[in-house]
C-alpha cells in the first residue's frame, strides 16, 4: 500500500497542470508545514481583530433587546461557536472522504486536528445556550430538536476522539474516524433544518452571511465581525495543530531534524 | 415610555456600572462570555505550547545524533 502514500517527491513531480500541482502540494506535509507558517499569523491577527471589535461593539454598542434585554449579546458568542462547531464537522466528514478515496496524508491530519475544536466549539455554543436560555425560557436545558441533534453533534466529536485513542495502528484508527466522520454528516442538516422541520423552542435563525438579515444593522455586523473572526481563530488553531502533527508523524525525516 | 428623556449616545449604556450590570441579566452574560473566551484562549494555548514542545524535543533528539560518533549524518 505504499503507493499510495503520499512523499516530498509528489511536490517536485513534473506538473501536469497547476490544479494537480496544488493537489500534489497539498498532499504534501512539508509544504504544509511550511506554508502554514506563514498563514497563521494572517488569522490570528485577523480573529484577534475581528473579535475584539465584534465583542466590545456587541456587549456595550449594540442596542438592547426590547424583548430579551441584555442577555440577547450571548448571541454574540453562541451564534459563531454553533456555526463553526458545524462548518468544522463539514470539515471532518470531507477529510474523511479524501482520506478513504485517495489516502492523503494531510487529510488525516485535518480530520485529527480538527476534532478537538469541534468538540470544544459544540460544546460552548451548547453551554451558552444554556446560560441564555436560564433567564429567557426559564430553564438551563430544554430538549427540542435543536438543542437534542446538537448534542449528538458533541457527542460525535466525544466519539471521534475517543475511536482515535481506542484504535492503536494509526492508519486504522484514522479510517475508523473518517468513516464515522462521513456517517456523523447525517446529523448536519438536521441540525440546520430542525427549527424549520419541527416546532422547536429554539428560534428560527434570523442571521445568514449571504442574505440580508431580520435584524437592524446594528446588531448583525458585531454579529457578522464575531462570525468571521471564530471561523479565522479556528482556521489559526486548526493550522496550529495539523502542523504538530506534521512534526510528529514525519519526526524521522530529514527536513525535520534540519529545521 | 420612559418619563425621562436620555441622550442617543454611541455606548448602549448610560454608565460603566449599568454596562456590568446588564440590566438583570450580568450573571448570565459575564458568565457567557468568560467561559467563552477562557475555552479559546486555552485552546490556543494548547495549540501553540504542544507545537513549542515538540519543537525543543526534535532539535534536542537532533542534536544528540549529531554529537554522538558515528552517528549517521
Amino acid at each position: 500500500m505504499s503507493s499510495g502514500r503520499e512523499t516530498d517527491s509528489g511536490a517536485q513531480r513534473k506538473p501536469h497542470g497547476w490544479l494537480k500541482t496544488l493537489w500534489h502540494k497539498l498532499g504534501s506535509p512539508r509544504w504544509f508545514y511550511d506554508i502554514g507558517g506563514r498563514w497563521l499569523y494572517g488569522f490570528g491577527a485577523f480573529a484577534v481583530v475581528l473579535l475584539t471589535i465584534g465583542t466590545i461593539w456587541g456587549l456595550a454598542v449594540a442596542p438592547i433587546d426590547y424583548q430579551q434585554g441584555n442577555s440577547y449579546r450571548i448571541m454574540f458568542v453562541h451564534v459563531p461557536t454553533a456555526i463553526v462547531a458545524q462548518s468544522c464537522f463539514m470539515l471532518c466528514g470531507a477529510a474523511g472522504m479524501v482520506l478513504l478515496v485517495w489516502r492523503m496524508k494531510m487529510a488525516d491530519m485535518a480530520l485529527e486536528a480538527a476534532v478537538p475544536i469541534g468538540l470544544l466549539m459544540s460544546a460552548l455554543a451548547l453551554a451558552s445556550g444554556s446560560i441564555w436560555g436560564r433567564p429567557t425560557w426559564g430553564a438551563w436545558w430544554v430538549s427540542d430538536a435543536r438543542t437534542v441533534s446538537t448534542l449528538i453533534m458533541l457527542f460525535l466529536y466525544i466519539a471521534l476522539y475517543a475511536l482515535r485513542g481506542a484504535i492503536p495502528r494509526a492508519e486504522a484508527a484514522g479510517r475508523a474516524c473518517a468513516v464515522l466522520a462521513i456517517v456523523g454528516l447525517v446529523n448536519i442538516p438536521i441540525i440546520k433544518y430542525s427549527v424549520e422541520w419541527w416546532n422547536t423552542l429554539h428560534q428560527t435563525s434570523s442571521f445568514s452571511v449571504v442574505e440580508r438579515p431580520a435584524m437592524p444593522a446594528s446588531m448583525y455586523l458585531p454579529l457578522l465581525l464575531n462570525v468571521i473572526g471564530f471561523y479565522c481563530f479556528f482556521a489559526t488553531v486548526l493550522i496550529a495543530r495539523m502542523r504538530t502533527l506534521v512534526l510528529k508523524k514525519e519526526s524521522g525525516a530529514r527536513w525535520v531534524q534540519e529545521l | 415610555m420612559a418619563a425621562q428623556e436620555t441622550v442617543e449616545t454611541f455606548w448602549a449604556f448610560d454608565s460603566f456600572s449599568d454596562f456590568l450590570a446588564m440590566g438583570n441579566h450580568g450573571f448570565y452574560v459575564w458568565l457567557a462570555y468568560g467561559l467563552t473566551f477562557l475555552v479559546l484562549g486555552g485552546l490556543a494555548w494548547q495549540s501553540f505550547a504542544g507545537h513549542a514542545r515538540l519543537r525543543r524535543d526534535i532539535a534536542a533528539q537532533a542534536r544528540r545524533n549529531t554529537s554522538s560518533p558515528g552517528a549517521p549524518k
